[in-house]
């Protein structure tokens, strides 16, 4: 008997146990551990080291795989091949496609700088957000940190404006408002780049935040807006910002060429920090372009490039690498020289030499030739060519800029298209580029972006 | 907090296990008080027990009143003590059950007769409570050792294709240890077909089991050549398993609760037995190929295209066209599929195996290693060892019993790093020779990417996985049970990508520097309790089983991704620490948890009528606050129609069931922390500085998905069982979609989590048949057939059009279709590709991809077939299904525009001498490239891949040796993938991408000795 008694004790037992566990606590039951890949959004902002890190991650986004990212995927390569600056030797679908100026609205390529920009660009806005709502951090560090993003986002809109014309613009991370974007016409597009770049420079100063000058500092805005008050056809202010650059003398051309992309270059605005900074991993731009023999993604300086070298050039003979596959001569890219070892080169995105430039053109297009070769002489002189007449026309001025702008500037940034663009002479692509055409100024908006969205509509004419 | 909640957990466990232990004991001495009772009245009786072909070993014997019991020896013989008037019950599974009430004497002969119908006796495993087969108000779909041993594979999965209906299997590919894909009736789910999302709940020996593919989101490294998608369960060795049953409708998988949704499979290994103790030893050998090669261009061909396309471009060779500008041998020809996956594998597989015991303690253990070769031209290749433990233990009095298996495996797998298919499906044909006269890789003066120079680089990999359950069942009182269920499981796998410098071509005087080391380490641990009671009563016509349980699971899991570049010498290139470059690309570690309540309940009124609830309470870390809990539930009804009693009149009718069921099962299929707003730490730094970026668009308010499933079937019997069939119609419909909403970058993502309102039906009809066609004495022939008709639609999904989705699904079709162009034709004049424009606008642009295809099978089934004479038998197995799939035009491009060569159907290129071609013309540069582009997203892209395979066939002969003791020899011979029907143009119609290797055709010799 007594061990029935036991049994419905037990029973009882085992009863309160199953009730026990299927009522109390049953949400603390799946409580789990808090990942240690992530943190609370509200965590990173209220501390300054988070708040650093997520800054960190808009350079990264930036220098790794935005469309301005050095490698084979972004512009600084792809609109060299685009336009007449290097002859395509690859095999790649989206490089022949560029090359060949045959591609429709799903090319990977330019579905790509699309899409990463816009989704950098929700990093940037979420962090202008998270700082200025932010209480932990002082407001001079605030206004540093905004006037680095502030910069950032200019620089996106700035280079979608100039490759799709009208975009959707957005400063929010609200997904239910960006999701149907309508597009803002290019010129309201650039207004908005002018103002974000104002408050930038208003934020920041002129010192760097390291020696490697891989942050912004406000003569990058100030370069920016000189590009912006160019497209808005405002040559005046353009000017006087880029003469107050080089008059301040804080940036100096390099007088030995085979120092212009080292990383301690007196010349360099803003360079990127690599992906593991003590890997001594080889820059983008050496791995791309220099090879011994043909891969899927080789390229060369195009014979027409070539052709306008002179022969005392000493860009020739310092940024360009002869070589010999199969008979015949070919001049690869060689500014960044370390393919292994890589001890002395980051990626430099901006250089004082683009203010010359810029400042040459800004003052032809005032009417102002014999200062704008001027200032386009001081170059050539540390390139080691003789001065041009300060008596050309403006017509040849502008074609003597354009052509300086190349064989300075090939393969960096898709000057050559925007320089051309910008001159309204992308026309003249067509001699050297069979299949190039009128339209071919515009990039077309990805149809995957258009199909899920229909405001997007109509697409850049031609495609 | 979170101790605090630890040590409760903890406390409730311990409480539970002392009161089954403290109650073990007392219940013991009861037993004892009672044999004491009896004691002085007893008799030694002896006796031998039989069937119609001789003694019985491990017949159960009892004396009814006092629970004292025994079991025959090996040679039929009993001992035990009886006292007059009391009863003595024999008893044995397969056989009916003798009683004999003793009087007096002490030597007994006693026969036991077969049971006449074993169809009656078939119990199937669900998972949580076994239930006769004709007794089920489930589907469940079952497949045992039998059909398993049959079949030369190295995955269970493999064991499925063909045999089961509304299970559809497709092999990732031929290279061992890969993945395989496995869909229930159809995907209930959006989402990337690869993404996991309908993948399976897999439950072993009670233990839940990885269900999403290994290899993948931890730096992908076996991406070409396994896809990153190694199947988790090729660390079972098929040849341990005794069945596999799949929990189908909601009646099977609700007791599952959120897990159930995409149907659940259970695998039950080997057990021991009651029998003498006996060994197997067992080899066998395998030997496979690719069935059959594309048929691609030779070099006339191949050349006579390429000049043309430079010359319709009006370009000179360019200095990288080795192929044609004089570099190479325009004369040369190889076939590279020979050269490059041509060869043979061998496989081997040896296991030993030692089984034994009574009813009431028994044991089972088997070794095994096999080992195999791939069809690329290395000898490296794939190893797997392992081991099956198990012991059960049964109290004499029947009231406890202990169950208990170890499963535990190491795999590895040594392999190119790319599978070699792709590179001998696009080679030049007059591409240099492969070797030069030295025997030195040849890079023909650095023009020839040789493909054996990647061979110097391989992909490794190696998995431990340990599977460990234990139950321990009480009877409290008569008719109640309770139980404990334990299970842990811990896989480990570890990835390496070695690519020493020396692929690179030693023109270049690369050194180790140039030496890399990848490697990836994934580990997850899984821990589960599910205390249970169970309580059966049946009273006159009335039987009542019900169940109630508790389930707590937790999942930690760990990965990490280093790679190392730079090594003094590549002795060393296996050790990271040895490079003079270490990066760590991630480390991370997440948990999951999960808890639930759930409960059953099954009427039975006079075995006819039969109702079967479910529910489940489940709680995930998944989700929200608010929203960690579901609910789920099932009701089942089955009516055996055959026992009514205008039924029993038929004679020809033997049985007849009609069953339906409703329920709702769910998924919580959204990955951890997802409801979390959080930023993630990037992999990659800057200035050497963390960086965090934002994870995802936040959205913490979504709950679980929702399958709802209905289904009505019928189970008939004709013939004294001679023939069987079911037939089956279910309507399955997903709602409450975890998916991700695609939105347009401009939003900063691709897509938000939520719970789409979008929903899916999947429906179908089952066909199967069972006949027994001849059965003698000496011959029988048995045929299996079943049919699937698997439907998939999208009902309804509010907003698709305003929405961004509309670009990829259509209401009232398939989920997985893709929308086209449609492909007109090539216009004979201009050599120009044609398609249709839907929106008349003159021009083809993305908007004119609204032709819609699907990719889902229409049907699918198999027919087998056993014959067997004597000692002999033969098995053979056919698999069909009908289906579209991409052919060879979705990956060549146009004619000649590269250096790759061409399947010998696309010389059918437009030229003036052929204008009613199939290709556009053979051009360089092709200033008509976007039309190419267009033609590989088009209808041309797609053909039928429907198929008919002689899967398996076996033959054996099983040889009984007496004399020399063994009990039995199987010789056996046996083929998989033998024979294919189909009018597919590509290499084989069974494949998830291409340019991987194609399921192989195997042929295998084995023995298996028993002694």
């Amino acid at each position: 008997m007594k061990t029935y008694i036991l049994t419905y004790k037990t029973l009882i037992s085992l009863y309160l146990f199953l009730l026990v566990i299927s009522t109390s606590s049953c949400t603390k039951l799946v409580d789990i551990d808090s990942s240690t890949t992530q943190i609370d959004k509200t965590d990173v902002y209220n501390d300054l080291s988070t708040t650093k890190a997520a800054l960190n991650n808009l350079y990264l986004n930036l220098s790794n795989n935005s469309l301005l990212n050095k490698s084979g995927s972004g512009i600084s390569f792809n609109l060299s091949i685009y336009t007449d600056a290097l002859d395509y030797y690859g095999t790649n679908i989206s490089g022949s496609e560029m090359y060949l100026n045959t591609f429709s609205d799903n090319n990977s390529q330019s579905t790509s700088w699309w899409n990463t920009s816009y989704q950098h660009l929700y990093a940037i806005n979420d962090f202008i957000q998270g700082v200025t709502n932010t209480d932990a951090i002082s407001i001079e560090l605030k206004q540093k940190m905004l006037g680095e993003a502030l910069t950032l986002r200019a620089l996106y809109y700035h280079y979608l404006a100039q490759l799709y014309g009208d975009i959707p613009y957005t400063t929010s991370t609200n997904y239910l408002e960006n999701k149907n974007i309508s597009k803002t016409t290019y010129l309201d597009v650039l207004t908005k780049i002018e103002l974000d770049l104002n408050q930038a420079i208003e934020y920041l100063d002129y010192t760097y935040t390291n020696k490697d000058k891989f942050y912004i500092n406000k003569t990058v805005p100030e370069l920016l807006l000189i590009e912006n008050y160019i497209l808005q056809k405002k040559y005046q202010e353009a000017e006087e910002l880029a003469s107050s650059i080089i008059d301040r003398q804080q940036y100096k051309i390099e007088d030995d060429l085979l120092n212009t992309f080292k990383k301690e270059a007196t010349s360099t605005i803003w360079q990127f920090s690599p992906l593991f900074l003590t890997a001594n991993s080889a820059t983008p731009e050496a791995t791309l372009y220099i090879f011994s023999n043909f891969t899927t993604s080789s390229s060369v300086l195009s014979k027409k490039v070539l052709s306008l070298f002179d022969d005392n050039d000493k860009r020739k003979q310092h940024w360009l690498n002869k070589i010999i596959i199969n008979d015949q001569t070919f001049y690869q890219v060689y500014k960044y020289k370390n393919k292994t070892n890589n001890l002395d080169e980051f990626s430099i995105l901006y250089r004082i030499e683009q203010i010359y430039i810029d400042l040459a053109f800004a003052l032809t297009m005032q009417e102002k030739q014999e200062q704008a070769l001027t200032v386009l002489n001081q170059l050539r002189q540390k390139r080691g060519l003789s001065d041009l007449s300060l008596t050309l026309s403006k017509q040849e001025t502008i074609n003597a800029i354009l052509e300086e702008d190349l064989k300075e500037f090939y393969t960096e940034n898709g000057r050559r298209f925007f320089s051309l663009k910008r001159a309204g002479k992308l026309n003249e692509l067509t001699q050297s580029k069979p299949n190039f055409r009128p339209y071919h100024d515009l990039f077309p908006i990805p149809s995957s972006q258009i199909q899920i969205n229909k405001n997007l509509l109509p697409n850049n004419p031609g495609y | 907090m979170k101790l605090n909640y630890t040590i409760k957990i903890g406390y409730r466990m311990a409480l539970f296990l002392s009161i089954l232990l403290t109650y073990n004991t007392h219940a013991v001495n009861f037993d004892a008080n009672l044999t004491d009772f009896d004691q002085n009245k007893k008799n030694k009786v002896t006796g031998l027990v039989k069937d119609n072909y001789g003694a019985l070993p491990g017949v159960h014997v009892i004396v009814k009143q006092t629970n004292v019991a025994t079991s025959t020896d090996l040679d039929g013989k009993f001992t035990i003590e009886v006292a007059k008037g009391q009863t003595l019950v024999f008893s044995m599974i397969g056989f009916e059950d003798k009683t004999i009430t003793y009087q007096s004497g002490n030597n007994f002969n006693i026969v036991l007769n077969q049971k006449t119908s074993t169809l009656d006796e078939i119990v199937v495993n669900a998972g949580y409570y076994s239930v006769k087969d004709r007794e089920r108000t489930g589907s469940i779909a079952r497949v045992t050792a039998k059909d398993i041993e049959l079949q030369p594979i190295n995955n269970p999965l493999q064991a499925l294709q063909g045999r089961t209906p509304g299970v559809s299997i497709t092999e990732h590919s031929g290279v061992p240890g890969g993945g395989i894909d496995i869909e229930i009736r159809g995907q209930n789910f959006m989402g990337l077909q690869n993404s996991g999302r309908n993948n399976p709940f897999y439950i072993i020996d009670g233990v839940p089991f990885l269900s999403d593919a290994l290899g993948t989101n931890n730096g992908n490294l076996s991406y070409e050549i396994l896809q990153a998608k190694i199947s988790p369960l090729n660390a079972i060795n098929p040849s341990d398993i005794e069945s596999i049953e799949i929990l189908k409708d909601a009646d099977a998988t609700a007791i599952y609760g959120s897990r159930g949704a995409n149907g659940v499979v259970l695998i039950t290994t080997k057990k021991g037995t009651q029998s003498k103790t006996s060994f197997t030893i067992s080899s066998t050998t395998s030997f496979s190929k690719v069935p059959k090669f594309l048929d691609m261009m030779n070099t006339q061909q191949y050349i006579k295209m390429r000049e043309e396309a430079y010359l319709n471009a009006n370009a000179s060779f360019p200095a990288n066209a080795y192929d044609i500008n004089g570099v190479w041998d325009k004369n040369r020809y190889t076939n590279w599929q020979k050269e490059l996956i041509g060869d043979t594998a061998t496989a081997q597989e040896t296991s030993l195996g030692i089984r034994g015991g009574n009813e009431f303690s028994n044991f089972n253990i088997n070794y095994s290693h096999s080992e195999s070769t791939t069809v690329f031209p290395t000898d490296k290749g794939y190893k797997r060892n392992s081991a099956l433990m198990s012991y059960n233990y049964m109290s004499k009095n029947r009231k406890l019993s202990v169950n208990s298996s170890t499963l535990y495996s190491n795999q590895s797998n040594n392999l190119p790093t790319a599978d070699l298919t792709k590179q001998s499906l696009t080679l030049a044909p007059n591409a240099p020779s492969l070797y030069d006269k030295n025997g030195e890789i040849n890079w023909q003066d650095g023009t020839f990417r040789n493909p054996m120079a990647n061979l110097k680089s391989s992909y490794e990999n190696k998995t431990s996985t340990i599977i460990l359950n234990s139950s321990i069942s009480y009877t409290l009182i008569k008719n109640l049970n309770a139980k404990i269920n334990i299970g842990y499981t811990n896989n480990h796998l570890e990835e390496r990508v070695l690519i020493p410098h020396t692929i690179f071509n030693p023109a270049a005087n690369l050194t180790s520097e140039r030496s890399e080391s990848n490697l990836s380490n994934q580990k997850s641990q899984s821990f589960i309790i599910e205390p249970q009671l169970a309580y059966n009563l049946s009273f006159k016509k009335h039987s009542l089983n019900t169940l109630i349980g508790f389930s707590y699971q937790q999942n930690d899991n760990e990965s990490d991704q280093i790679r190392a570049k730079n090594f003094s010498s590549n002795a060393f290139i296996k050790n990271i620490g040895a490079a003079k470059e270490q990066l760590i690309v991630s480390t991370g570690k997440n948990q999951y948890k999960y808890a639930s309540v759930f409960a059953r309940i099954n009427y039975m009124y006079a075995q006819k009528y039969i109702v079967n609830l479910t529910a489940r309470r489940d709680g995930s870390s998944r989700f929200g606050d608010d929203y960690k809990f579901g609910n789920f539930g099932a009701i089942g009804a089955a009516w055996i129609f055959s026992k009514e009693n205008f039924a029993k009149n038929i004679s020809w009718l033997s049985f007849g069931k009609l069953r339906t069921s409703y329920g709702i099962t769910g998924s919580d299929n959204i990955g951890d922390y997802a409801y979390l707003d959080t930023y993630t730490i990037n992999r990659y730094q800057y200035n050497d500085q963390v960086t965090l970026s934002p994870t995802a668009l936040y959205n913490p308010k979504f709950k679980w998905e929702n399958t709802t499933k209905f289904e009505i079937a019928t189970e008939l019997s004709f013939f004294n069982d001679r023939l069987s069939s079911s037939i089956a119609y279910y309507n399955n419909r997903s709602s409450d979609q975890l998916i991700g909403t695609t939105l347009p970058s401009t939003t900063g993502f691709n897509s938000i989590s939520g719970n789409s309102p979008a929903v899916v039906e999947n429906k179908g009809w089952e066909f199967s048949i069972f006949s027994q066609n001849i059965k003698t004495k000496n011959f029988s022939w048995t045929t299996d057939f079943n049919l699937s008709f698997p439907k998939n639609e999208l009902v309804s999904y509010p907003g698709l059009e305003q929405g961004t989705e509309s670009s990829k699904y259509v209401i009232g079709k398939p989920i997985q279709i893709i929308k086209m162009y449609k492909y007109q034709g090539l216009d004979p004049k201009t050599g120009e590709f044609t398609f249709y424009d839907y929106n008349g606008d003159g021009k083809i642009t993305s908007l004119d991809k609204e032709h819609t295809v699907s990719l889902a099978p229409k049907f699918h089934g198999g027919l087998h077939n056993t014959i067997s004479y004597k000692n002999l038998s033969l098995d053979f197995l056919f698999y069909f299904v009908k289906k579209d799939n991409y052919n060879i035009n979705k990956y060549y491009n146009s004619p000649g525009a590269a250096m790759l060569n061409l399947p010998s159907a696309m010389n059918d290129y437009h030229s003036s001498s052929n204008p009613n071609a199939t290709y556009m013309p053979a051009i360089y540069n092709n200033p008509k490239n976007s039309l190419q582009i267009n033609y590989t997203e088009s209808d041309a892209t797609i053909s039928d891949a429907s198929y008919i395979r002689l899967k398996n066939v076996a033959l054996s002969y099983v040889m009984k040796i007496p004399k020399i003791k063994v009990e039995s020899l199987r010789l056996s011979l046996q083929g998989q993938n033998l024979w294919t029907i189909t009018s597919y143009k590509g290499m084989d119609p069974e494949f998830v991408s291409f340019g991987y290797l194609p399921p192989l055709r195997t042929i295998s010799f084995s023995a298996q000795l028993t002694f």
